[in-house]
Formats: structure tokens, C-alpha cells, sequence
């Protein structure tokens, strides 16, 4: 028997008939070589943003991404198709996990506990910057408030479920976000003005 | 001013992409063709499956046949032994030639093993009737190989009037052999069940209703517009995990005098429930979830007395997930009835292994059947993707097992 082997080229037939996230999800679970491959174009690239939320390095990043692809075609059978976008926000689930136990196994989770920064007044508009440079600004937090920041902004978790998450307080949970919001908030009024002067 | 400028966050990188690393492709397409290579694990799981079968067959069709001399009292104060029934240890006194003799030998009363007490004594005459043939019990707290032992040092000798029937002092002392086994292989069925375990997490003040909700946050339907209406609307959530009484029927396998293999199938209910007040209204969300688990323990007997046993068992358990229901109901806190938003009956999958060890007492009621009570500790090894349960909410939970042993050889 000829043995199926998954596509090296990025030219595939999933990528040329695109299925749905049903048929994917189907075509996964009987490792169809080029349903894995389709799976993986389709949401390399969102899930690659989403884990660079979490990590910095590049090595970092691959590691976890390969490792969080891994799991997801091995436990595709427990996934529960709730509507076209489910698949989406649990693969991103996942590469979420996957990025907060490389954090701790890197031992990289410290909670800087300065003074609280004061927060100015948000008088900018975020659709007017490109997602690429709040992401890139996103990644210049320390860890610890990077973490509580994406966890609480993008995963919509209660300070609660951060600290049990986390094994902190949920004051420090909370101390943690605002002063990651504070500092973006700079961040953004600095980019701005620095492109009002070009 | 604009506080809520982060609430724009997610909307923003809702399409946003970032480049793979260069070569993360090639990574997973290995890692994918690697593991396509190993076994999968039901393969490991039928393999064990079949050689548990095969032990268990072996024990009950192909075991040697223990020592069972059979006694026939008969008239005039002399007791036979029907030759056939005598095998392994009597054989060791007995030649082969012997089993070529006729059936029955007579000999006299004092060779016979000594009938303990708890049997009616036997008053021999001539109106006594031949009784049926009657197994040699070995009694609580009786070792065969001592028996045996004890056999060895009063021998039949030669002055026997046992006819021309062929005595111990003919075979050379060295060449009897030790009986291949001292223990007699046992199986036992056991049915047991474990109390109920209940642990309620603390209470979470948040806004809007919980993620947690088992219900997604993109679902359609009443319970996502009832998401909606509770989204900044200050809350507070309960939730309690439970374990109810779990069922196992299993079967034990002795493997020496001490040790034996348990194996079987246990039956566990879990029951998650989040409250959420929001508003005006509260919104609860049951999940029952039902369990398989198949455990493989290592039963060790430490102390065994005439009725009274202790032990210790332990080992690993794999359980799946056979069967799942989750209900959403609404409920005005203003008063009025409860509304069912949502009810499923699809299977939420999972699997899932643990770490068991208990340690038990056992009282023997009748000759084959104890009841044994088995207090001890689970682990179940948490995984990041479980789902929210009490296997998810505990790492260990204690338990208390107890239930009934029927022992069948």
C-alpha cells in the first residue's frame, strides 16, 4: 500500500477548493494529508499573531506554534463544531495554553510590582494605527504584564481566572493590567505624535 | 476620554496575520509522520485488554487442578480415597503405578487427615450410609504447604495395612517432589461503589456572564441573547464540581499468596453547575457527564487473619467519556418560572488517566463472599485542554469505596 505523505509545496488541493470549517475539521480527523495541510494554511497566520502575543522570540514562537498544531490534529475528535468561527477560536485556545506553559516552564512570569503608573487621558483612535505596530508594542511589555494584558483584553478572563491561571493574587492580576495599560497607552500617544511630526 | 480604548482591541486584530517562522511547516508535517508511525494507543489498550482476557482465561480453563482429595467414609470404621481425585500433592506419595490399581484402597481412620471442628463429627457403624465424596477444605488460617509439610513427616509406612498397595519408603526421599504451586489461584468478583465527592468553588464577582459558561460565546440561540443582555451587567457566578457515587465491577486475579491483578470497569457521574446572576435574571448551566474508567491495580494482602484481611491496592485507571448532557436554564430573579434555554445530549469527548491507591479491610461473611470497605486517593493528571469538571477542578480527591468480593475458585 502506498504509503499517504503530507504535502511539502504550499500548492495543495485544499488550497485550491477551500472547505468549510466542518469539512475541515472532518478531513483532519481522518489525517487527510492535504486537509492537514489546508488546516494549517488557514490559520497559520492568525494563530502565528496570537502566540506572538504571548512570546517574544522567534524560537519561541515556532516551538509553540508546532507543538500547539500537534495537539490540535491529535484532539481534532474532541472538538465540538459550534458555528463557522469555532474551529478558529479553539486552535487559538490551545496556542493560548501552549504559550503560557512555555512562559512557565522558561520561568519568565515575573510580576514587576512598582509604583502604579498614572494613566493620561486616551484621546487617540486605534483604528488609525496598523495592527502590526500595537502588536510590536504589545510584545515590548514585560511578561508579566503582557500576559495579564492579552489574557484579560483578548481572552476576556476575570482578574479571578487570571490569578488562578497564573498562581497569583488578583490584586496583582489587576495591578499588572493597568500599569501594561498605562504603558501602551504611552506607547500609542508617542507613535502618534512621532507621525504627526513626519 | 476614551478608558475603554482596549475594549477595541480585539476587534482590530480580528483578521490580523502574522508570517509563520520560515520552516514551521516542515516542522509539523514531521511531527505529524512521526506519530503516524507509533502505535495509537487503542492498539495498547486492546493489546492489554486481550492479555487480561487471556490471564484470566488461563486461571479459569487451563490453571493446574489444586489438591483436592476426595474422602469416602464407608461402613465397618474404614475410610477410602477414590485414587483418580488424588494429584498433585498426594502424588508426590502415591506412584503412577498406583493409578493403575483398582479404584478404591482401603485405610484406616488414623491416616486420615484430622477433621477440623467446625464439621459435625461422623459416628461410624454398620447402618451408616456411604456419604458422597467431600472436598478437603483447607480452613481459614491453614497454609496447604504446611499440610503438606505435616503429610510429609508421618508418612505411610510399610507396616500400613494398606495392602500390597506400594508405601513412601520405596521412593527415594529426594526424588519427591515439591508441589508446583503453594498457593491456590483465585478469582473474585467484586462490586463496589465509592461515595459521592462535592467541592464548590468560590464565588466570582465579575461583570457580564462568564466565559466559563459551557454554552460558547459565538453560539446562536436564547442562551447567546441572554449573554447579551447580562454583558455589562455586574455578576455573581457559583460554581460547584461533584463526583457522584461511582459503580465498579471488577475481577481479581491472585498471581501469588499475596499479590493479585484487579482489573474491571468503573462507572463515575460528574455533575458540573455554574449560577450566574446578572440583572434581573439567573442563569444556570448543569453539565452530567458520565465516565468509564478501566483500572489495572496491583492488590497486596498484608495481614490475613481467620475472617479479617487488610490490603493495599493501587495502579493506574484510563477513563473516556460514554455520555454527556448539558442544560441551560434561565430563571427571572423578579419571580416567574424557569425557562430551559438549552438542552444537549451530545457527547462532550474526553479521556483522561489517574493514579488510584486505597487501603482496605476485609470481613469474610460466608466461605466464598467478604465485605470490604477501601478508603484512598485519586490523582487525575490535568491537561490544559480538559474540559471544566470536577476531574479538571481536583488533581486528587479523596474516596471511600466499599462493597462485596465473591470468590469463585
Amino acid at each position: 500500500m502506498q504509503e499517504r505523505r503530507l504535502k511539502n509545496s504550499s500548492s495543495s488541493r485544499a488550497g485550491q477548493n477551500s472547505p468549510d470549517e466542518q469539512e475541515l475539521v472532518r478531513l483532519v480527523r481522518s489525517k487527510d494529508p492535504d486537509g492537514i495541510r489546508c488546516f494549517y494554511d488557514r490559520y497559520a497566520g492568525y494563530l502565528t499573531a496570537v502566540c506572538s502575543r504571548y512570546l517574544t522570540g522567534r524560537a519561541d514562537v515556532e516551538d509553540t506554534l508546532q507543538e500547539s498544531f500537534l495537539q490540535m490534529i491529535d484532539h481534532i475528535g474532541r472538538f465540538q463544531y459550534r458555528g463557522e468561527g469555532s474551529l478558529r477560536a479553539w486552535a487559538s485556545r490551545i496556542v493560548v495554553n501552549q504559550s503560557l506553559k512555555a512562559l512557565r516552564k522558561n520561568g519568565r512570569l515575573v510580576y514587576v510590582e512598582d509604583l502604579p503608573e498614572q494613566e493620561d487621558e486616551a484621546d487617540f483612535s486605534l483604528p488609525e494605527i496598523p495592527p502590526g505596530v500595537i502588536l510590536e508594542m504589545i510584545r515590548s511589555l514585560p511578561d508579566g504584564y503582557r500576559t495579564v494584558f492579552n489574557l484579560f483584553v483578548f481572552e476576556k478572563k476575570s482578574h479571578k481566572e487570571i490569578a488562578a491561571l497564573l498562581g497569583i493574587k488578583e490584586d496583582t492580576s489587576a495591578s499588572q493590567f493597568f500599569r501594561a495599560r498605562a504603558t501602551l497607552a504611552k506607547k500609542i500617544k508617542a507613535y502618534i505624535k512621532e507621525q504627526n511630526h513626519e | 476620554m476614551n478608558k475603554n480604548w482596549t475594549d477595541q482591541l480585539p476587534e482590530l486584530f480580528e483578521d490580523y496575520r502574522e508570517a509563520p517562522p520560515e520552516g514551521l511547516w516542515d516542522a509539523v508535517r514531521a511531527g505529524v509522520e512521526s506519530r503516524r508511525r507509533r502505535l495509537p494507543a487503542a492498539f495498547w489498550y486492546a493489546a492489554a485488554g486481550l492479555a487480561a482476557a487471556a490471564a484470566i482465561a488461563w486461571f479459569v480453563f487451563l490453571r493446574p487442578v489444586s489438591p483436592k482429595p476426595a474422602v469416602t467414609l464407608v461402613p465397618g470404621g474404614l475410610a477410602a480415597i477414590t485414587i483418580p481425585e488424588i494429584r498433585t500433592e498426594l502424588s508426590a506419595f502415591v506412584p503412577s503405578s498406583v493409578r493403575s490399581l483398582a479404584r478404591t484402597r482401603q485405610i484406616p481412620n488414623e491416616v486420615l487427615p484430622v477433621i477440623q471442628d467446625e464439621y459435625p463429627p461422623v459416628t461410624l457403624d454398620e447402618d451408616t450410609p456411604v456419604m458422597p465424596s467431600e472436598e478437603f477444605p483447607v480452613m481459614p488460617g491453614e497454609d496447604p504447604s504446611v499440610i503438606l509439610s505435616e503429610a510429609k513427616e508421618s508418612p505411610i509406612t510399610e507396616e500400613s495395612p494398606v495392602g500390597n498397595l506400594p508405601v513412601a519408603q520405596q521412593i527415594p526421599p529426594e526424588s519427591v517432589s515439591e508441589p508446583r504451586r503453594t498457593f491456590t489461584p483465585g478469582v473474585q468478583i467484586t462490586l463496589s461503589s465509592s461515595g459521592p465527592s462535592q467541592h464548590t468553588a468560590d464565588v466570582v464577582n465579575g461583570y457580564g456572564l462568564p466565559s466559563a459558561l459551557f454554552t460558547k460565546a459565538d453560539a446562536s440561540g436564547p442562551s447567546a441573547e441572554f449573554r447579551m443582555v447580562g454583558r455589562n451587567k455586574p455578576s455573581t457566578t457559583n460554581s460547584s464540581y461533584a463526583r457522584l457515587p461511582r459503580w465498579a465491577l471488577g475481577v481479581n486475579v491472585g498471581l501469588t499468596r499475596r499479590l493479585s491483578l484487579e482489573s474491571g470497569v468503573v462507572l463515575s457521574p460528574l455533575q458540573t453547575t455554574l449560577t450566574t446572576e446578572a440583572g434581573s435574571n439567573r442563569i444556570e448551566t448543569r453539565k452530567d457527564q458520565y465516565y468509564l474508567g478501566i483500572p489495572l491495580h496491583l492488590q497486596y494482602s498484608f495481614w490475613q487473619g481467620r475472617r479479617l484481611g487488610l490490603y493495599v491496592t493501587g495502579g493506574p485507571m484510563y477513563q473516556f467519556a460514554v455520555a454527556s448532557r448539558v442544560r441551560t436554564t434561565a430563571e427571572p430573579l423578579s419571580g416567574g418560572s424557569v425557562q430551559t434555554l438549552e438542552e444537549s445530549h451530545s457527547l462532550l469527548r474526553d479521556a483522561l488517566w489517574s493514579v488510584d491507591l486505597s487501603a482496605g479491610v476485609q470481613y469474610r461473611i460466608f466461605r466464598r463472599g467478604s465485605l470490604f470497605v477501601q478508603p484512598g486517593v485519586s490523582w487525575y493528571f490535568p491537561r490544559a485542554d480538559a474540559p471544566d469538571n470536577f476531574y479538571s477542578a481536583h488533581s486528587a480527591a479523596f474516596e471511600l469505596s466499599f462493597g462485596y468480593r465473591l470468590r469463585l475458585f
